[in-house]
């Protein structure tokens, strides 16, 4: 992306979306392009003080350009960093390596003390593949020794997925449940999405939409060159897949087809419908459903497998930590000021 | 792989927020220790209980209180509180340290120090931690019965014979229910369930918190569905010393109140191993 490109996405924002808008910058790997970065939050900073609109920022690395001069200024700016990083290295190292083949591994976890170190509460991202599953366990319990507090998983559901991953994925989420359970009895702070997503959804009920994204409403992605796609997952190669583009920076947003698309990723499938876990679901990430099965709405036999897995361990957990009246785990689920609270605590 | 719809047979068996936002009081009763040695998270909760998270009187009742809890992973332990007999229920009996009576008020020249319900659970269950022994203090059970009322600082013998029933109903303390143990700590407030002041002026406050747990230990024999065990505020009592500060003599007879409660928790642990509920 150019850094007119760049003006101009946030000149679209400013006049679209001008109260606290999120700019992600992502990639490819967004440390390749620093100083492009500092010019865009530059230029935002200069609407800001015009007041035509207030944003936050956040970046997603794999770690490897990160070093202590970039994460003065995020801290500088409020630039959230966050880390690319699948947990242990036979995970890590099976998918993210060099161009020749080498490991990228011990770059990236060294990077890890100092990244925390500046920001306590950045976030681990990590994919979890077919080929890397068994080693889930294992790696989440890495990160969270390593100083993690947040750990972001997606599953990699366009992997070569099989009966025989489904039987594994259930074995680690099993492991994960015991350590997760044996940490909030230590009360010790974390935020494991896989698990948290799912408890909330039985917590919170009716509000459970709140956690959802509005497919092509609310996470918008701007291209290199200024095409409009309604989720970042959409963007690809930022020419290939302009079918689904809801428009551009200079022309606008194309309301028609952004309503279709929302509408269309809203339609819900009989079979989803008369399941008891589909208000908990995956089913409605429009992304995922697309990435997997080709349409908005259709959920994949792989995600229906893991999902059927997740739930029922994540509920036999939450159970198992309510009955035993864990204290940590209550406020954390119950307590509508626990983030505060929680962070009155590390501030002391 | 298939896409397979699923049919629950149960709701999993923890609330939604529905329940907390009924019962306030729950998020009060369930502070992480890190919380409570904190003086400004707990006094952040405590503001944002009072100020509309919880209800405002139950908030200012019941102080934050200690849940303690193992660090063991229990496979699929009993989920509901036991209600069947046990013809073999164990009681354990009342173990002495401390007086247990005492009063405050009026011409009282030595009062007791109280020991509150949330401190108490603290050394309890701080204690019984150490041996692994864990308690939830959300699902313990509710104790019900009438009581002849054991004092009242105006009557005398004969009103108290014809006073009224007092209706008793503790909520226990703790509850484990792998060992179906409940646990119960008879403070100041418990044992004002007993009292029938009506038509009392006085302010002459008499308190025998151990006489109120015999009863309640008594009670729970009758029922026998538990094991439990009841200790009682020591009520320990102030002695002022011309040369000595009300500090100085206030907290000695603090940490002597603790150190009693203490031992009957000690001794309780003696009793419980050697009872066999729990392996030693």
């Amino acid at each position: 992306m150019t850094p007119e490109t760049a003006f101009q996405s946030i000149d679209f924002i400013a006049d679209k979306y001008p109260i606290n808008t999120g700019i992600i910058f992502f990639g490819g790997e967004p440390l390749l392009k620093k100083n492009l970065i500092k010019e865009t939050i530059s230029y935002c900073e200069s609407k800001e003080k015009n007041q035509e609109a207030y944003f936050h920022y956040k970046v997603t690395t794999n770690g490897i350009l990160l070093d202590k001069s970039f994460l003065e200024y995020a801290n500088s700016v409020n630039l959230q960093v966050a880390m690319s990083i699948d947990g242990v290295g036979k995970a890590h190292d099976r998918f993210r390596v060099f161009p020749d083949g080498k490991s990228t591994f011990e770059i990236v976890a060294d990077k890890i003390d100092l990244l925390l170190k500046h920001q306590p509460y950045a976030k681990a991202l990590m994919t979890v593949n077919p080929e890397t599953v068994n080693h889930f366990s294992d790696s989440v319990e890495f990160l969270v020794g390593r100083g993690f507090k947040y750990i972001i998983v997606s599953l990699n559901y366009a992997g070569a997925w099989n009966d025989d991953h489904i039987k594994e994925i259930k074995k680690q989420y099993q492991k994960i449940a015991k350590l997760y359970e044996k940490w909030i009895l230590q009360e010790k702070k974390f935020y494991f999405s896989p698990f948290e997503m799912k408890l909330a959804s039985h917590i919170s009920q009716d509000n459970m939409e709140c956690y959802q994204c509005d497919f092509a409403q609310k996470q918008i992605a701007i291209a290199h060159d200024g095409t409009i796609y309604p989720c970042v997952q959409f963007v690809q190669d930022g020419i290939s897949n302009r079918a689904y583009s809801i428009g551009s920076i200079t022309t606008g947003i194309e309301m028609g087809m952004q309503k279709k698309l929302y509408d269309d990723s809203k339609e819900q499938t009989a079979l989803c419908s008369e399941c008891d876990y589909n208000t908990r679901c995956n089913n409605k990430c429009t992304c995922l459903n697309w990435q997997t099965t080709g349409t908005l709405n259709q959920i994949s036999p792989v995600v229906c497998e893991t999902e059927r897995v997740l739930i029922p361990i994540v509920d036999a957990m939450g159970e198992r930590l309510y009955k035993k009246g864990a204290a940590m785990f209550i406020q954390k689920h119950y307590n509508a000021v626990y983030p505060i609270i929680s962070m009155i605590e590390d501030m002391h | 792989m298939e896409i397979k719809p699923v049919k629950l047979k149960k709701k999993p068996g923890y609330p939604t927020i529905k329940t907390f936002i009924e019962n306030p009081e729950l998020l009060s009763k369930n502070v992480p220790f890190a919380w409570i040695r904190n003086q400004y998270a707990a006094t952040t909760l405590a503001t944002f209980i009072l100020c509309g998270c919880g209800n405002q009187s139950n908030a200012q009742k019941d102080k934050p209180t200690i849940i303690v809890v193992s660090n063991d992973i229990e496979k699929d332990k009993p989920s509901a509180i036991q209600t069947a007999k046990h013809d073999s229920a164990k009681i354990a009996k009342i173990f002495s340290h401390g007086d247990g009576s005492g009063a405050i008020g009026c011409v009282v020249e030595s009062p007791p120090v109280l020991i509150s319900e949330d401190e108490a659970r603290k050394i309890i269950f701080t204690a019984l931690k150490a041996e692994n022994i864990d308690f939830s203090i959300i699902e313990t059970p509710l104790l019900k019965f009438e009581a002849p009322p054991i004092a009242n600082d105006c009557f005398d013998e004969n009103d108290l014979k014809i006073a009224k029933k007092a209706k008793i109903e503790i909520k226990m303390d703790g509850y484990n229910a792998k060992y179906n143990l409940a646990i119960e700590y008879v403070s100041a407030n418990v044992y004002n369930k007993f009292k029938t002041d009506e038509g009392c002026e006085s302010t002459l406050q008499g308190y025998s918190t151990k006489y109120a747990a015999e009863l309640i230990r008594k009670e729970l024999i009758t029922q026998g569905d538990l094991n439990a065990v009841i200790f009682y505020d020591p009520l320990s009592k102030l002695e002022f010393k011309r040369k000595e500060k009300f500090e100085t003599t206030w907290n000695n007879v603090k940490k002597l109140a603790r150190e009693q409660l203490l031992d009957q928790v000690k001794d309780f642990i003696e009793w419980i191993k050697k009872e066999g509920i729990i392996k030693q």
